[in-house]
């Protein structure tokens, strides 16, 4: 697989705290993938987030996209146009008098001429499912449809990664399943490579690859499987558990002893099942 | 403290071509001591709702009783205040109401409104920031110097220094991380035990209206849609699905498993233990391995 | 009370002053202004009278509406009339109350003056009624564009401008929240003496500014993520056409002009 970010041992210190928020971190994003970041409050991961399109530079170490470095200020610029960042509240992120106006205000930064420009977001808002609010004004919009907005902005720019930085976690079910659907769609559609930072444990459990940090370091990293199945290092990093692990977990104490953990609630009773018809 | 709502009906924006029904024709009766979860999906009137419980809003149409005081269309100001003493509201990222200077203050600042001498709000206060969970420590702290999480507590202890009768949760968790989720609901459910109150929370999680509450009111379109205890609510997904909501996990699970099984299962609690312990039931004893 | 203040409210609509272009309607204002101060006569005052109500008409904005536009400023309006008329000393007395003279000068003065502040209002509001606040934002970017040259920052400015009009909805609505939040902790906003009041409003204001300084840092981060480095090098979405109605009204303008400068009385 195709290596799009390359993060080298970088170490991250906040000018006004002791300590490092981020300490010697090495990571790897694939073409393609969706990967889920997830830790406690305070673990550093939307630190990471701002470290990956040059928000914030490392105080140590390197950050590369595509072989640009956010070293260099004059690739930032590439950087950012590649790497497009959906923030948490939905209101504080969009620019714009109007949904139109807001998916315009990044590809105007980048300098798109006009017509190419009136293509693009046409198109971003088609596939975001927001034709119809092309010209509403952000406070007549719920904060699911703000975010998709949002995400619209960041595709209209072609970029090759979407970072998702606790995108959902002020979103209605409705909202947070239109932002989830709109960007699995990109993901498998058009190759996207999205980060996901998150607390929905049973968004993680659907991602290709996890990243569980814990006090601005790696704990550890594999495919939701592989990583849930450790629950003792779950619950160190803070972390609650997937509804079917905890259920796994309950009814071993009931006596039912699975053999291993499953992911999925579909899974679970069919292990269930399996291990009844053995009986 | 008993809460009865009648024939209540909202319009937004009365006699302007904005004016939109908000509430039609609610009644309901709460009886002191219930936890009761509103569930719907936004704009179904849930907010609506509970801002008239405590006089932020006023009735178009109906009444709204709390205890012995009752609120009518076109009511009087000074019972507005008399029933917002009773009916405590914690609204939704309740830290952004904070303001002062230091969280001793803030706190004092809703006993104090109602008439509290300031000795007894500063016990109010001391008393209130223990029970959230945290150190007196932070009393003398400016609020804006702690955690979002912490600030949280310190807007929560603020509401409960005002010791009302009935304590309104506005999704008291949003935003929180699922530790800190747990924590506060929680913190509630305890809250509501020992101190014998009565609450209403208002939550668009499923998981939280089955664990923690007695009682549930579904809202749809302004009206109410469902009313009763859990294990009656859950019991009808068609009619959940039907208005965009569904059953908790736990319930999802059972059914799965039922599907499989052929043989209903018993639900009346919805905990995740009750439901290992349904399933494991269908095992006989002894247990298994393999 | 601010219910009926019309100057800043836009009224959607498809007439021909809602497609000029919004640089056509500024310099227009710009024009007018000057026109307004040329007329001195009964004539010249009347033919204005016809322009400002040809204007209103043409905006397809309701005569009511307009009117009711109108009314907070009457009594300044009623004001200034008084004061003319107590004031001017010129012409044939037409009333003597002994103490007080009225001269026919002075009503004509008052007259006049109330309707030059009637014109302009009716006329100043028709740009915001017409215009929406952001389309007078990038003509006022179109026109001051110039003074880039002095070292103005009129990109941004404008930008300002426009972040400013997009989040006043917002603050709004966060000012009602906070508001109620507070009220249910027992705070009051209307009763007591003024300073009460003042005081009673530090519980809002304090979250309102915490809150907007936040939007702001989050607006920043935001902006930059999405690649904003100043007006250099930007493309626009929007762009303004000038056509051959906007040039048709200025030229009216300053044939308008022209006019009164012939029928005005001069010496």
């Amino acid at each position: 697989m195709k290596e799009l970010i390359t993060v080298n041992n970088v170490s991250f210190q906040y000018p006004s705290e002791e300590n490092l928020t981020l300490a010697d971190l090495s990571l790897s994003v694939y073409k393609g993938e969706w990967l889920a970041i997830v830790g406690h409050n305070g673990s550093g991961k939307s630190t990471l987030a701002k470290l990956l399109n040059g928000l914030l530079l490392p105080t140590s170490g390197e950050v590369k996209v595509e072989n640009y470095t956010t070293a260099n200020e004059k690739e930032l610029w590439e950087i950012r146009r590649r790497v497009g960042i959906v923030f948490q509240n939905p209101d504080n992120q969009f620019v714009g008098t109007s949904v139109r106006d807001d998916v315009a205000f990044g590809l105007e930064n980048f300098g798109v001429p006009r017509d190419e420009m009136i293509e693009r977001i046409e198109t971003s808002i088609a596939r975001v499912n927001m034709q119809g609010f092309i010209e509403s004004e952000p406070h007549h919009l719920s904060g699911g449809q703000k975010q998709r907005v949002a995400i619209a902005g960041i595709i209209a720019q072609k970029p090759s990664i979407i970072i998702l930085d606790e995108a959902t976690s002020m979103l209605d079910p409705m909202g947070r399943k239109e932002v989830i659907d709109t960007v699995k769609q990109l993901n498998e559609e058009e190759g996207i490579t999205v980060i996901s930072i998150t607390h929905d444990l049973e968004e993680a459990v659907r991602a290709d690859r996890v990243i569980v940090m814990k006090q601005g370091a790696i704990l550890t990293t594999g495919s939701p499987r592989e990583v849930f199945q450790n629950e003792a290092l779950l619950l160190d990093a803070g972390l609650d558990l997937p509804f079917s692990l905890k259920l796994g977990l309950a009814l071993r104490d009931y006596g039912v002893s699975l053999k291993e953990q499953h992911l999925t609630q579909e899974e679970l009773v069919d292990a269930l099942w399996t291990l009844k018809s053995a009986d | 403290m008993d809460i009865k709502i009648s024939g209540l009906t909202h319009r937004y924006k009365a006699g302007t071509p904005f004016e939109r029904l908000a509430l039609h024709d609610v009644s309901l009766s709460i009886s002191s001591g219930t936890f009761l979860a509103v569930i719907g999906h936004t704009g179904s009137g849930k907010s609506t709702l509970i801002q008239h419980l405590n006089g932020l809003l006023k009735p178009s149409e109906g009444t709204i009783t709390v205890g012995d005081l009752t609120i009518a269309a076109g009511g009087k100001k000074k019972q507005l205040k008399a029933l917002r003493k009773r009916v405590g509201i914690v609204f939704q990222y309740p830290e952004h109401q904070l303001f002062d200077e230091t969280v001793e203050k803030d706190v004092m600042f809703g006993p104090m409104n109602f008439g509290q001498s300031e000795e007894a709000a500063r016990a109010a206060a001391h008393e209130m920031i223990k029970l959230v969970g945290l150190p007196v420590e932070v009393l003398q702290k400016s609020p804006f110097d702690l955690s979002g999480g912490q600030m949280r507590r310190v807007a929560i202890a603020g509401v409960l220094a005002m010791e009302p009768d009935v304590l309104i949760l506005d999704e008291p968790t949003a935003g929180l991380d699922p530790r800190g989720r747990k924590e506060i609901m929680d913190l509630f459910r305890t809250l509501h035990d020992q101190r014998n109150m009565t609450t209403i929370l208002v939550t668009h999680s499923m998981e939280d209206a089955a664990y923690y509450a007695d009682r549930i009111l579904v809202m749809e379109k302004g009206s109410t849609y469902l009313e009763g205890a859990p294990a009656e609510i859950f019991a009808k997904r068609e009619e959940l699905q039907a208005v965009g909501l569904d059953v908790p996990e736990t319930v999802q699970f059972l059914l799965r498993w039922q599907e499989k099984t052929g043989k209903p299962v018993q639900m009346s609690s919805f905990t995740i233990e009750d439901t290992a312990k349904a399933i494991s039931a269908d095992f006989g004893k002894g247990g298994f391995t393999c | 009370m601010l219910d009926n203040v019309i100057i800043g409210q836009y009224i959607p609509g498809t007439s021909v002053l809602h497609k000029m272009d919004p640089r056509a309607k500024l310099l227009g204002i710009f024009v007018f202004i000057f026109v307004v101060f040329l007329a001195n006569n009964w004539l010249t005052y009347g033919i204005l009278g016809v322009f400002a109500v040809a204007a209103i008409l043409l905006s397809q904005v309701s005569l009511r509406y307009m009117y009711k536009g109108l009314k907070p400023i009457f009594f300044i309006v009623i004001f200034t009339f008084i004061l003319h008329i107590l004031m001017t000393k010129q012409g044939e007395v037409v009333y003597d109350l002994g103490w007080l003279k009225i001269y026919n000068g002075g009503v004509k003065q008052g007259v006049f003056i109330s309707l030059r502040l009637v014109y302009l209002v009716l006329v100043t509001s028709l740009l915001t009624l017409t215009t929406t606040p952001i389309d007078i934002t990038d003509g006022l970017e179109y026109l001051l564009a110039p003074f880039k040259r002095v070292k103005l920052p009129v990109h941004e400015f404008a930008l300002m401008m426009s972040i400013s009009l997009r989040f006043i909805p917002t603050l709004l609505q966060e000012t009602e929240k906070i508001m109620k939040a507070q009220m249910a902790r027992g705070a009051e906003f209307t009763a007591g003496p003024v300073k009460e009041r003042i005081k009673a409003f530090v519980p809002l204001l304090v979250p309102l500014f915490i809150s907007s300084f936040k939007r702001a840092e989050d607006l920043a981060l935001a902006m930059e993520a999405r690649g904003y480095r100043g007006g250099e090098g930007r493309t626009r979405l929007r762009v303004l056409h000038w056509g051959f109605r906007d040039t048709g009204a200025l030229l009216l303008l300053l044939i308008l002009a022209a006019v009164l400068i012939v029928l005005r009385t001069h010496g």
